[in-house]
């Protein structure tokens, strides 16, 4: 089999990517300066989320290049010095808002051989895939389709009320589920899609962290 | 082309081009077997060295033959195939099925050959089949132009398989337990007619109501995808799918990437055109059977009742594991069942009737437990009760023998005289009723009159309540996944 040349963009670049396909983001910011990271935190609100990111950095939390649940500016600037002590090649830093759900899922694209793009949706977090707790549909889906995903997991309950949370809000899900189905036939580059984690929230669903890969249709 | 697919299926006339007398030749095999079904059509040996067949008139060539040709079965080695193709459609044959090997399946040498064989029937629009097929079979016209020779009754159910010996498991399957049999078509490499074009066909085949699909792979997935689930909507299509553990190589770079199995992913592009997954050869005659006689069911409540307490617990378990529901019972159901049942009876659901068990009572129970509203699927577990006492009461020392043969028919009436309750009951209620019986293990069950009259009017009888329980979950699964749908796809 003939592989595919591909690129995997950073996780700003994703979230573009996505926002441009009609994907909610939460807010954040992508900045270059400990100051801009300060003022911006101030907006976002305590506590906050700051990740290093450049071009090919992958599995960002197992190089430390990930802070979560940051909770005032002494904090902040901790994480930021620490992030660019790392050795690793930073182009910039991405400020969230910390999201406290425990709840995670995760929600992707792929391109089967057989069936072109394919949607995925499951349970996020580190033990993905070792417990493989997902379903896939052929995309793009509808809103039966993506209703059947969720209830066809076996860990359907954690989209109920869940210690504490509130259910998730699954009319939200799903209509991210058929936007994400979409994106591949809007752009015709992508080759896979990661939105991991996914963390829902009182009312919302947020999308943590994304990656989308690219076919790379440059200088070969 | 999906017209002329039907040529395939009822030809009115037949060539068997490579017609021949030595018995161990498909050119024999095809020849002999549509003979001795007794097929209705013409049937023209074409054979170059010879002048008549078994009597039957050979003919040179094709086109020799003075009458229309509606399916030419082409069994000659694969380096005079394209000669003889030419000669098919010179002579305006409507359909082949090629059964001769030696094309892809060979090596990648032979991809090529095989793509020209597509190429020529969409050139001269003409169906073809195969190559490296078994042949196609059709028991509304008597037809078996295939390896193996059935007699099996005609029943709405058509098989299109990408092996040929999987029609003959499921034709044995079907005969073996009087479900019947309508098409079987080995669709082989699938050169030009594939597996989708058959759904296509069997989608508007008056003579299906439930389509079998085996299926290793599939060339154009969309395509299979979109056809199956134009066809699902419609008939139920069980699939069974081999080569699940051939994993298919992705370089992933993402999660997704890495936890998408290729029969992951087939199996969800199934569910979601709403085909039924069967995990073997014989679940896939369980739930063939079911959805050819029985009613879809309105929800997944279950009513049982058993001849025993095992079994009660047992289907208990099994229900529960397939994602199915025991019903509530009301307070007035259970007063009549009170009323019926020994003091000592369990009180729930299952109703285990318990071993000892009053004559007409099954019948009586069974009654009240279909007509509670709360039930949608009918349980009925050891039926056939009983049957195992004739023999018993032959060794018996103790029955006189001027006693044996009046007992022998009490016991063969009461058993006749449950399943032709149930029988009953099903047309009454129009909910489908599954049932499982130990007796099924029986050596000689199908001489148990009782197990006999009822699986040969549509009410199959499973040897074990999982069996059951998968096959009942099953259909419910496929008239939720229609019921989801209806609002935008009703006809």
């Amino acid at each position: 089999m003939k592989s595919m040349k591909t690129i995997a963009l950073s996780e700003h670049k994703s979230k573009e990517l996505l926002k441009n396909s009609g994907i909610e983001i939460p807010e954040e910011y992508f900045v270059k300066t400990e100051e801009e990271c300060l003022k911006f935190a101030k907006k976002l609100g305590y506590p906050v989320v700051l990740k290093g990111t450049g071009e090919g950095i992958a599995h960002k939390t197992e190089k430390g290049l990930v802070k979560v649940k940051i909770m005032d500016e002494e904090g902040l600037k901790r994480a930021y010095r620490e992030i660019l002590s790392s050795g690793e090649k930073i182009e910039g830093m991405l400020l969230q808002k910390f999201i406290p759900g425990k709840r995670e899922f995760i929600a992707g694209i792929v391109r089967d051989q057989q069936f072109g793009p394919v949607i995925m949706f499951g349970l996020g977090g580190i033990f993905t895939e070792v417990l493989k707790d997902v379903s896939f549909r052929i995309a793009p889906i509808e809103k039966v389709d993506a209703e059947e995903m969720l209830s066809e997991l076996k860990s359907a309950k954690l989209i109920d009320a869940f210690r504490g949370e509130k259910p998730v809000n699954k009319e939200k899900l799903i209509s991210l589920l058929v936007k994400l189905s979409e994106v591949p036939f809007k752009d015709e580059r992508v080759v896979e899609i990661d939105l991991n984690p996914i963390i829902p929230w009182e009312d919302e669903i947020y999308i943590v962290d994304a990656l989308v890969v690219l076919k790379d249709e440059g200088k070969n | 082309m999906k017209e002329k697919i039907r040529f395939l299926f009822y030809p009115e006339s037949i060539a068997i081009i490579g017609a021949s007398t030595n018995v161990a030749k498909w050119g024999f095999i095809i020849l002999d077997n549509i003979i001795a079904g007794g097929y209705k059509g013409r049937v023209y040996p074409v054979n170059p060295k010879v002048d008549s067949i078994f009597g039957l008139k050979s003919y040179k060539r094709v086109q020799d033959i003075p009458d229309e040709v509606h399916l030419a079965v082409i069994t000659i080695p694969r380096d005079g195939v394209f000669e003889v193709l030419k000669d098919c459609a010179e002579k305006g044959v409507k359909s082949i099925m090629v059964i001769s090997s030696g094309f892809s399946e060979a090596g990648r040498e032979f991809v090529e050959l095989e793509n020209k064989l597509a190429e020529f029937g969409r050139e001269k629009r003409i169906p073809v089949a195969g190559p490296n097929g078994q042949g196609v079979f059709n028991a509304f016209i008597n037809l078996s132009a295939t390896m193996a020779y059935f007699n099996v009754k005609p029943a709405k159910v058509s098989f299109v398989s990408q092996s040929g010996n999987m029609g003959n498991t499921m034709i044995q399957w079907a005969k073996k337990y009087g479900m019947g049999f309508g098409k079987f078509i080995s669709s082989g490499n699938e050169a030009m007619l594939k597996t989708e074009d058959y759904y296509e066909y069997f989608e508007n085949d008056p003579d299906t109501d439930v389509v079998l699909s085996y299926v290793e792979g599939v060339d154009d997935g969309r395509k299979f995808f979109e056809r199956l689930k134009s066809l699902a909507l419609k008939k139920p299509v069980i699939i069974l799918k081999g080569a699940k553990t051939a994993e298919g190589k992705r370089a992933a770079e993402s999660h997704t990437g890495a936890v998408a199995g290729s029969y992951d992913i087939f199996k969800s592009a199934v569910k979601q055109a709403g085909g039924i997954l069967a995990e073997n050869p014989e679940e896939m005659g369980d739930l063939a059977f079911a959805f050819l006689y029985q009613p879809l069911p309105k929800g997944k409540r279950v009513g049982a009742i058993s001849g025993g307490g095992g079994w009660a617990v047992l289907v208990a378990d099994a229900l529960a594991e397939e994602g199915l529901e025991l019903a509530k019972f009301s307070p007035s159901l259970m007063e009549e069942l009170n009323k019926l049942l020994p003091y000592y009876w369990s009180r729930n659901n299952p109703v285990d009737l318990v071993a000892e068990r009053k004559e007409g009572i099954y019948q009586k129970v069974a009654e009240l437990v279909i007509s509670e509203p709360t039930v949608d699927i009918f349980m009925a577990l050891g039926i056939g009760y009983g049957y195992s006492g004739v023999f018993k009461i032959d060794a018996s020392k103790l029955i006189e023998p001027e006693m044996k043969a009046q007992v022998k028919n009490y016991v063969r009436e009461r058993g006749i005289g449950e399943s032709l309750a149930l029988l009953e009951l099903k047309e009454k209620f129009k909910k489908p009723i599954i049932a499982a019986s130990d007796s099924m293990f029986a050596e000689d069950f199908y001489q148990n009159e009782s197990l006999k009259i009822l699986i040969e009017n549509g009410i199959f009888v499973y040897t074990t309540p999982q069996r059951a329980a998968r096959v009942a979950a099953k259909m419910y699964w496929y008239a939720e996944y229609l019921r989801r749908r209806k609002g935008k796809f009703e006809e």
